[in-house]
């Protein structure tokens, strides 16, 4: 029994990721969305768009919103062209929007690190508290994923707890339903200060697919203002560890 | 002279329960108390002048049938003395807040009785006689009867009475069963007249099982228990805590001054008296675990309590059989420090359980909840005195238990074979009965002081009165006053247990002990300032970060929390009634959730005492059918009666007439 299990690890071998802040993820992975300087968007273009990502003058892509799907890349004549670069996390709600010609490492020097005093508490060890706020579970297994073998972001001293009590972060996903709106409420206050609020996936950020929907009430994030942002639908598990640890001061 | 004074206290309390009888009824509890305090402060100050001094007796003529009574303060005697003077002085106090609770009451009678109660007590553990001892022993039971009876309109406190009236005397008779014994062989009902007696170790074992088991349903050790958790929660709290603090005791009297007065008891005996004193010990706190009436919890701890003291002399008897010098001394001391804390703490918790039983009109643990923040003083010294029984330093519960446990940690490696083994055996038990009493106190606290509350009957809780406070600050102030310098206190009860058959100098063997509990003491101060330390550093650091900031209890993000979702003392107590509650005979009542939409669910337990279900109650249905069986003689019908009293002449015509001729 014992000498299977043994067996079984020895044959899996060392799945961790070795370095997932120097990690690159697949090429196919569909991650930041170079835009060509001087194109130009067709209305059927925007109209593919699920998320209403897009805008056309000028030519631009909301992070918050894009759900990555590649659609206006496939497009014919499209200026988009999703790159693999995965880093794709922000500390402000309008640094998420990529214009025409934005390079990756200029969207990537608009992540702000987070002020001294939050590097100091938590650059080594973090505890988060996961509120799924009407999640559709994508983001919640990719936040999972974060804390498996692969991905293993305990070696950062960052972890996933059970009581927001034990919390120095509250990380939401979803885009917050009215029946999720008290119950989010009450594990941010719940979590003691000083705390950081992270919002996973394009749900949460902007409300993504369900923006218009009745059944949502987002002013705890009109009422809150999130420290970082990590778009994707859902994002990928090193997305959301690069985009800690860069707040951290811990990132490339 | 020191008889005398305590004479002259005796007499005080008396003169002062007799004339506030006289007086109108706004100077009967102001005069009783300031009578009880005075009287208690002589007797306590004759016991410790005995206690320091040589031990003294005075005789005086009395009316017939006493005859000649002769008081004697022995250590032993001054020992009990100074605990029932103690006791007395803080359940007067107490008592005095406790039954301005009471304007409608006139009193007379209570106060009376509640004085005769502590005099009977006072005489108890002084007189040397058969007659003056059962005299003052069932006047102190009758006393104690008539305290109980306070509340009686309520029917849980008569039919309380009359268990407890019927299991003092069954106590009674086997006393008297025994002193009889004993007076077919000596001749005379003098106390030392006995010693002779009982040179026949088979005899002097039979007279001291029957008097143990007197004894033992006073002192309340399991199985002769039966009284003890209905009278303690039927009875007023300054009542409940002199019963289960002082009264009980004398029990425990009547079992050290017979053994004193046999010497070296038998093995069987010794072995019968430790482990009925282990079974009390244990069993008597799970019980009280189970227990949701308060006042229940308390007594059912007293049991095992009265257990602990019953290890202690145990130990010291079979140490006497077998010459084991640890055993004796530290065992015999052990019980006796114990004896005097318990009646200090369970005083305290008692009046502590009368408090919230005056705020909250309850006594259900499960209707209260959150009164720390409504009743500060009381959750204080009900949380002192918790800590004190759980046996945690640095208050007086750990001194006692310590010794016991040097007892057996110095006496097991002496003693040969089966003996070690016993020893070793017990002082396991004793760490389970520790551990469970922890146990049993954390959920009292919790339930009662932490949280949110369980029912409208805390609303208008809040600290009682300053007599009430002063009664119980004064225990608690010797609880931590002998948690924290015991070497006195040792010293004392080790000069009452040197009475006992001891091999060598027991002085000697009580004097590295001594050093022992002094470093004790020191650590203990130690640990108290560096608690100190950290909650000054505590302090500090939260002014500098700006305070504690307060938010709602987390209820996982579920906001329709209501007070009956919070932990109960029964959902505290359930892992430990999942392995022992077919032991205690627990019956539960669960209504499952039914359907898609469950509209209520119940669930209820209720502790039943095996005691009174296997033997009192099967007892009592037989004595019962017995008497039955002559229902007849007396059946109402006149016709009857008459032909009782023809049958009766005839005979007495036949008798008379047989005579003459």
């Amino acid at each position: 029994m014992v000498f299977r299990l043994l067996k079984a690890r020895w044959r899996h071998g060392s799945q961790a990721v070795p370095d997932p802040i120097a990690a690159q993820v697949d090429p196919m992975f569909r991650g930041f969305p170079d835009i060509a300087k001087e194109g130009t968007l067709s209305s059927e273009t925007v109209a593919l768009c699920p998320g209403a990502a897009l805008s056309v003058n000028p030519v631009a892509i909301d992070l918050g919103k894009c759900h990555l799907c590649g659609a206006c890349s496939r497009a014919a004549n499209s200026p988009i062209r999703l790159s693999s670069r995965h880093h794709l996390g922000q500390t402000k709600r309008d640094a998420l929007i990529v214009t025409a010609g934005t390079s990756f490492e200029q969207y990537h020097a608009r992540a702000e690190k987070g002020r001294a005093e939050i590097r100091r508490l938590f650059g080594r060890s973090l505890r988060l508290r996961s509120v799924s706020a009407a999640g559709c579970s994508a983001c919640e297994m990719e936040l999972n994923a974060t804390t498996n073998a692969n991905f293993d972001m305990l070696r950062y001293g960052i972890d996933i707890v059970a009581s927001p009590r034990h919390a120095d972060a509250v990380i939401v996903t979803g885009p917050v339903s009215a029946n999720m709106a008290d119950a989010l409420e009450d594990t941010w206050s719940a979590t003691p200060s000083p705390k950081l609020l992270i919002l996973m996936g394009a749900c949460a950020i902007s409300g993504g697919l369900f923006a218009a929907s009745p059944a949502l009430d987002r002013r705890f994030l009109s009422d809150h203002t999130p420290d970082i942002y990590i778009p994707g639908c859902p994002p990928h598990p090193l997305t959301v560890v690069n985009a800690i640890l860069n707040y951290l001061g811990r990132g490339i | 002279m020191i008889l005398t004074l305590f004479l002259i206290g005796i007499a005080i309390l008396f003169i002062g329960s007799a004339l506030q009888a006289a007086l109108p009824r706004s100077v009967r509890i102001p005069l009783f108390t300031v009578a009880a305090i005075i009287g208690l402060l002589f007797t306590g100050f004759a016991s410790v002048q005995a206690l320091l001094n040589v031990p003294t007796a005075i005789t005086f003529g009395c009316p017939f049938p006493l005859g000649s009574v002769t008081l004697e303060l022995d250590p032993l005697s001054a020992f009990f003395a100074l605990t029932i003077s103690l006791g007395g002085i803080a359940g007067s106090l107490y008592g005095a807040g406790y039954l301005s609770g009471y304007p409608e009451r006139s009193l007379r009678g209570h106060l009376f009785a509640l004085a005769l109660f502590l005099i009977s007590m006072l005489l108890v553990v002084t007189v040397r006689a058969v007659l003056p001892f059962l005299f003052v022993w069932e006047l102190m039971s009758l006393s104690s009867l008539v305290l109980v009876f306070f509340d009686r309109q309520r029917e849980e406190v008569r039919d309380a009475t009359v268990n407890y009236f019927i299991a003092m005397h069954v106590a009674f008779a086997l006393i008297l069963t025994g002193f009889l014994l004993l007076m077919t062989r000596s001749g005379s009902g003098d106390f030392a007249s006995f010693a002779a007696a009982m040179q026949d170790p088979a005899f002097a074992e039979t007279a001291l099982l029957i008097l143990f088991a007197g004894f033992a349903i006073k002192a309340g050790f399991i199985p002769f228990h039966s009284w003890l958790p209905k009278a303690h929660p039927a009875a007023p709290s300054h009542v409940s805590g002199l019963m289960s603090g002082v009264m009980i005791k004398t029990g425990i009297y009547g079992i050290l001054r017979f053994t004193l007065i046999v010497g070296v008891p038998t093995t069987r005996l010794a072995v019968i008296v430790l482990m009925v004193a282990v079974v009390s010990a244990v069993v008597g706190v799970l019980y009280a675990i189970a227990q949701h009436d308060l006042k229940r919890l308390l007594a059912y701890s007293s049991i095992e309590n009265i257990g602990i003291i019953g290890i202690g002399i145990g130990l010291s008897m079979i140490g006497m059989r077998i010459g084991n010098g640890p055993l004796i001394l530290l065992g015999m001391t052990g019980a006796l420090i114990h004896l005097i804390n318990h009646s200090l703490f369970k005083g305290l918790l008692f009046y502590g359980a009368g408090a919230l039983y005056r705020a909250t009109h309850t006594r259900d643990i499960e209707k209260l909840g959150g009164l720390i923040g409504k009743m500060p003083a009381t959750a204080l010294l009900f949380i002192v005195g918790s800590v004190a029984i759980a046996g945690l330093p640095p208050l007086n519960g750990f001194i006692s238990e310590f010794v016991l446990y040097l007892s057996m940690l110095y006496g097991a490696p002496l003693a040969a074979g089966g003996y070690g083994a016993l020893v070793v055996l017990t002082a396991g038990a004793l760490a389970l009965t520790g551990i469970l009493a922890l146990y049993c106190f954390t959920k009292a606290c919790g339930i009662v002081f932490l949280g949110s509350p369980r029912s409208d009957a805390t609303d208008t809780a809040r600290d009682p009165d300053r007599a009430m406070i002063a009664g119980m600050a004064l225990l608690a102030v010797a609880a931590v006053a002998i948690g924290l310098y015991p070497a006195p206190l040792f010293s004392v009860a080790a000069s009452v247990a040197a009475l006992y058959p001891f091999p060598g100098d027991a002085a000697a063997q009580a004097a590295p002990v001594v050093t022992t509990l002094g470093s004790v003491s020191r650590a203990l101060l130690f640990f108290v300032l560096f608690f100190a330390f950290l909650y000054y550093i505590r302090h500090r650091l939260l002014a500098k970060s700006g305070g504690i900031a307060t938010a709602a209890t987390w209820g996982c993000g579920y906001r329709h929390g209501t007070a009956r979702m919070q932990y109960t003392g029964s959902s505290y107590a359930s892992p430990l009634m999942a392995l022992a509650g077919q032991l205690l005979g627990l019956s539960v009542h669960r209504e499952a959730p039914q359907g898609l939409f469950p509209a209520r669910t119940a669930f209820h337990s209720h502790p039943h005492d095996l005691v009174d279900s296997y033997l009192i109650a099967p007892g009592a249905k037989f004595i019962r059918y017995l008497f039955s069986l002559f229902r007849w003689v007396q059946s109402g019908d006149m016709a009857q009666y008459i032909l009782y009293g023809i049958l009766f002449l005839a005979a007495a015509l036949v008798w008379i007439m047989g005579g003459t001729a």
